[in-house]
């Protein structure tokens, strides 16, 4: 437990350590990020009009920039597949990438159909228990299934393998042996 | 002529919250008598005019105390009758802070021996809207963003292709040369793919065959509206906006209440009159006699005889919805 502590907080230090071009380089994504909450704060006081959706197109770049990053996300792990199932050693260095890059898109992904839905605010609704899941009849019960799932999975073995890399020890199992 | 079929009328002028001439003339340039949502067709031009309209948000009249309340409302079905009444208090409370107008809200169950039914008469509707304006007048539908839960086609003669179809007609007068109407508004299925898309359970049939919202528990993810072949399910895309004098005060939970933004929302044979044994509006104000609805258990029903005595069809049966909406004509009915 300790040595996740430590672990943990030497990634957070690598991670907003950097040269100037790097702090540029974040700085810049933080204004794009701060654009983004700007626009939505636009979009929760105005309602969803100002996204020129109508009834009769009622999908519209939000949902084809999640179907896009949804297509990332699987594309992060298929590059992944290789490395085990053709045991290509070459291709295993790519694995940690490809897993980051398939958490990235598929967290964009899911904030995409979060901008997309009216009312943000009842997303508990959602929450089985809680609030009713319509599962399994419901396509969008389906794809929340499968983007936490996803999530989850993205997270948990990549930082399970940095995490042994971490301590200098060996990866227990690795997929092909399920 | 046409002005008196116009679902909105002059007096959402004075709308008080409305700021937005420009976009109102933009609209009524553009002729879309039979809009159903904000930007229908409009395109990027509208996106822009929208985005420069709304000079005020709306936040639906609520204070700190009742959005929380909203916050953690529980389901209808989940309920109890505390809650409901707090629910009901919340609502009437938010109406008289954005409206100014005190209202009346209930909770109507459904009535026990009732499974409701629509019948429309092919041959009598000439294409008035009497239907469209007196439905939204009566379920208290956003004036500026344009909701009508009814869509009255305008169809070729011979012609049964809705693709071929057109509701934004605008002509001096109705019924065009060659032409027939068909309106067509939410079916009530028996079989509702709404009710299967909702993620949360938000839309649901209830005991007399109504399939309604509860539009507090709605997260406005619009799968319903992309499962309906029928276009009935209609989202708020902006604050619904209505002059005080045009709130229809008699509402109900499930039914009329106004709504908020970010919601979907559709016809729900207007429960709030039909389940306390009066007729929905459309029907009232059909000046015709197109429209029959009524009690599909009760054998001595206008619309029992005419399911066994017309030639009725369903709209895209073959889906397999089984709407509880049927079409007919005055032709005799084939003999074998």
């Amino acid at each position: 437990m300790k040595t996740f502590l430590a672990f943990v907080t030497d990634g957070m230090k690598v991670a907003v350590k950097g040269g100037p071009l790097y702090y540029i380089w974040m700085l810049l994504l933080l204004i794009l990020i701060g654009i983004t909450g700007w626009s939505y704060s636009q979009q929760w006081m105005y309602g969803m009009q100002i996204t020129g959706m109508s009834d009769q197109v009622s999908w519209g770049f939000y949902i084809a920039n999640f179907a896009f990053f949804v297509g990332i996300a699987a594309a992060g792990v298929l590059l992944t597949v290789p490395a085990y199932i053709f045991h290509r050693k070459d291709v295993k260095t790519l694995v940690i990438i490809g897993e980051a890059m398939a958490l990235s898109a598929v967290i964009i992904a899911m904030g995409f159909v979060g901008v997309d839905i009216g009312r943000l605010d009842r997303a508990w609704h959602v929450i089985p228990g809680l609030g009713i899941f319509n599962w399994p009849n419901s396509m969008l019960a389906w794809d929340i299934v499968v983007l936490n799932g996803y999530l989850f999975l993205n997270l948990f073995i990549p930082m399970y393998i940095l995490f042994k890399h971490y301590q200098g020890k060996q990866c227990i199992f690795h997929l092909s042996s399920l | 002529m046409t002005e008196q079929y116009l679902p909105e009328d002059t007096s959402q002028q004075e709308a008080p919250e409305n700021t937005n001439l420009a976009r109102r003339h933009f609209f009524k340039r553009l002729g879309m008598v039979g809009a159903t949502g904000v930007a229908a067709t409009a395109g990027a031009a509208t996106v822009k005019a929208a985005a420069k309209v709304a000079t005020k948000p709306s936040w639906g009249g609520a204070n700190f105390m009742d959005a929380m309340g909203d916050f953690f409302q529980n389901h209808y079905t989940r309920m109890s009758d505390e809650d409901m009444t707090d629910a009901l208090e919340r609502i009437k409370r938010k109406a008289k802070r954005k409206f100014g107008v005190d209202i009346s809200c209930e909770d109507t169950k459904p009535m026990p021996g009732t499974y409701f039914g629509y019948a429309l008469n092919l041959s009598k509707c000439r294409g008035f809207r009497d239907c469209v304006e007196a439905c939204v007048s009566e379920n208290n539908q956003g004036r500026d963003s344009q909701v009508q839960y009814i869509r009255v086609l305008e169809m070729d003669e011979g012609d049964t292709n809705l693709e071929h179809s057109d509701h934004y007609y605008d002509p001096e007068t109705v019924p065009k040369e060659g032409k027939y109407y068909m309106p067509i508004q939410c079916q009530q299925c028996d079989n509702p793919p709404c009710v299967k898309a909702c993620p949360v359970r938000a839309t649901w049939q209830d005991d007399d065959g109504i399939v309604v919202i509860d539009y507090n528990w709605c997260i406005g993810c619009r799968m319903c509206m992309s499962a309906c072949p029928y276009w009935a399910r209609h989202f708020n895309w902006t604050e619904p906006q209505i002059a005080a004098e045009d709130i229809n005060p008699n509402t109900n939970y499930i039914g009329n209440r106004p709504r908020m933004k970010g919601v979907v929302e559709k016809c729900h044979f207007c429960t709030q009159r039909t389940r306390k044994g009066r007729q929905p509006a459309c029907m009232e104000a059909c000046p015709t006699g197109a429209r029959v609805f009524g009690n599909l258990l009760d054998p001595n029903s206008e619309i029992r005889w005419i399911l066994e005595n017309k030639r009725v069809f369903r709209l895209k049966e073959e889906l397999g919805t089984e709407p509880k909406f049927w079409y007919f004509t005055d032709e005799a009915r084939a003999r074998t």
